[in-house]
């Protein structure tokens, strides 16, 4: 008797400790949070598979093409260098994270914005990426590169290493970049840099 | 006929004392199925019908799951080069909207395609729509919040359009927080049901 008893007790303090690791340790967190190194513009960011970059950050009301394409909010074109480190490395998400950590999905409009990058080992890599956003996306704005496209679940880069680029706009910026009228020549992607694709 | 008499009587004195016999809980729910059985002449148990469609209309915004969508026009074409150029006994069909996405994440266009169909015509439409900028013909695969554009929602039919009115329709699309059959929370998902429908009038360009 006694015997079943202490076998109850203990079955049951196994379940109360269980509950008690669901309940208060973050396993969920651990298991699905990507590994992420923090950049600024014009600094290397160094992940495992490979170097991101972000070289250049622009505001326009119009991305120049055939035609061109006037943006619903303004687009937020982000200029970037990227090197694959150690072999062939397909890089397919890269989003914005705003001040209030709401996400923006790169737009295709323009001719010559990227959505991905297709990097060879070893040689570098420029593609612009263009953001429609609306005003308040740009405060305090961020570029999120890794390898996995944005889904809702964000499931897609669990566990990988992620670049988190802060773009270096601060808030009092925000009305002058809106104010801008310039329309912007995005590049073209590739493995030639901006400055030789422009002679 | 006496005999029928007694036999009814004996069975009916069975039947009380076998009720009389039974639990409260057991006499309550015979009663409730009773009750149910009884109405079922007038529609008790007739399954409750679906609402109506809501009427669309040219220039009514409505909501297409996490989409605000204000049609304009329906437009038939023989093409729309650079963006969709059929065969030449083919056409396409246009629905020339606006459309804003609400909520704050991003979404991708397919949550708008594919619940949103049109009919009539005496013709067939080919697969789901396709979704382009009207102000530049690329194709719009993903929105974010708080935009809004002039967009094309196109269609290809098998040949030109009988009538003067297409029938529009949108499907309810639902945000579904949790899902434990599909572990896909967090999704909007489309219903087999009608949540607009609307005659709207065609014009023709050639």
């Amino acid at each position: 008797m006694r015997r079943t008893v202490a076998s109850a007790a203990l079955v049951i303090a196994a379940m109360g400790l269980g509950r008690l690791i669901n309940d208060h340790v973050p396993l969920g967190d651990s298991a699905d949070r990507p590994f992420v190194s923090t950049g600024e513009v014009g600094r290397p960011v160094v992940l495992d598979y490979a170097e991101v970059t972000v070289t250049a950050v622009h505001v326009t009301p119009t991305v120049m093409g055939n035609p061109a394409s006037a943006s619903g909010g303004r687009w937020l074109v982000v200029d970037t260098e990227l090197l694959a480190r150690t072999r062939p490395t397909l890089m397919s998400g890269f989003f914005l994270v705003d001040a209030q950590d709401h996400r923006w999905i790169a737009s295709t409009r323009g001719s010559e914005c990227a959505s991905s990058a297709s990097l060879s080992t070893g040689v570098r890599h420029y593609a612009s990426f263009c953001f429609d956003v609306p005003r308040r996306a740009l405060g305090g704005a961020r570029l999120v590169a890794t390898r996995g496209a944005w889904t809702s679940h964000e499931s897609e880069f669990r566990r990988d290493a992620v670049a988190d680029v802060d773009l270096g706009i601060a808030g009092s910026e925000v009305d002058d970049l809106w104010a801008q009228q310039e329309p912007l020549d995005v590049r073209e992607s590739g493995p030639v840099p901006p400055g030789e694709a422009r002679r | 006929m006496g005999e029928n008499v007694a036999l009814g009587r004996g069975v009916l004195r069975r039947a009380r004392t076998y009720v009389s016999g039974r639990p409260t809980t057991q006499k309550a729910g015979a009663g409730v199925a009773a009750a149910l059985l009884a109405s079922a002449p007038f529609g008790g148990l007739a399954a409750v019908p679906e609402p109506p469609p809501g009427t669309l209309r040219l220039g009514q915004p409505i909501q297409v799951g996490p989409y605000e969508m204000v049609i304009d026009q329906v437009v038939e074409l023989p093409d729309l080069a650079p963006a969709v150029t059929p065969q030449p006994s083919e056409r396409v069909l246009v629905l020339d909207a606006h459309v804003t996405l609400t909520g704050d994440r991003p979404e991708y266009a397919v949550t708008l395609t594919n619940h949103v169909t049109v009919a009539g015509g005496g013709v067939e439409v080919e697969g789901r729509p396709s979704l382009y900028f009207v102000e530049d013909s690329s194709r719009m695969s993903g929105f974010n919040p708080g935009l809004t554009y002039r967009l094309a929602l196109t269609f290809t039919t098998s040949g030109p359009w009988q009538g003067d009115v297409v029938t529009v329709r949108t499907n309810l699309v639902e945000f579904r927080e949790e899902d434990r059959q599909t572990l896909d929370p967090d999704a909007w998902v489309g219903r087999d049901e009608v949540e607009w429908q609307g005659s709207l009038p065609l014009v023709r360009r050639t």
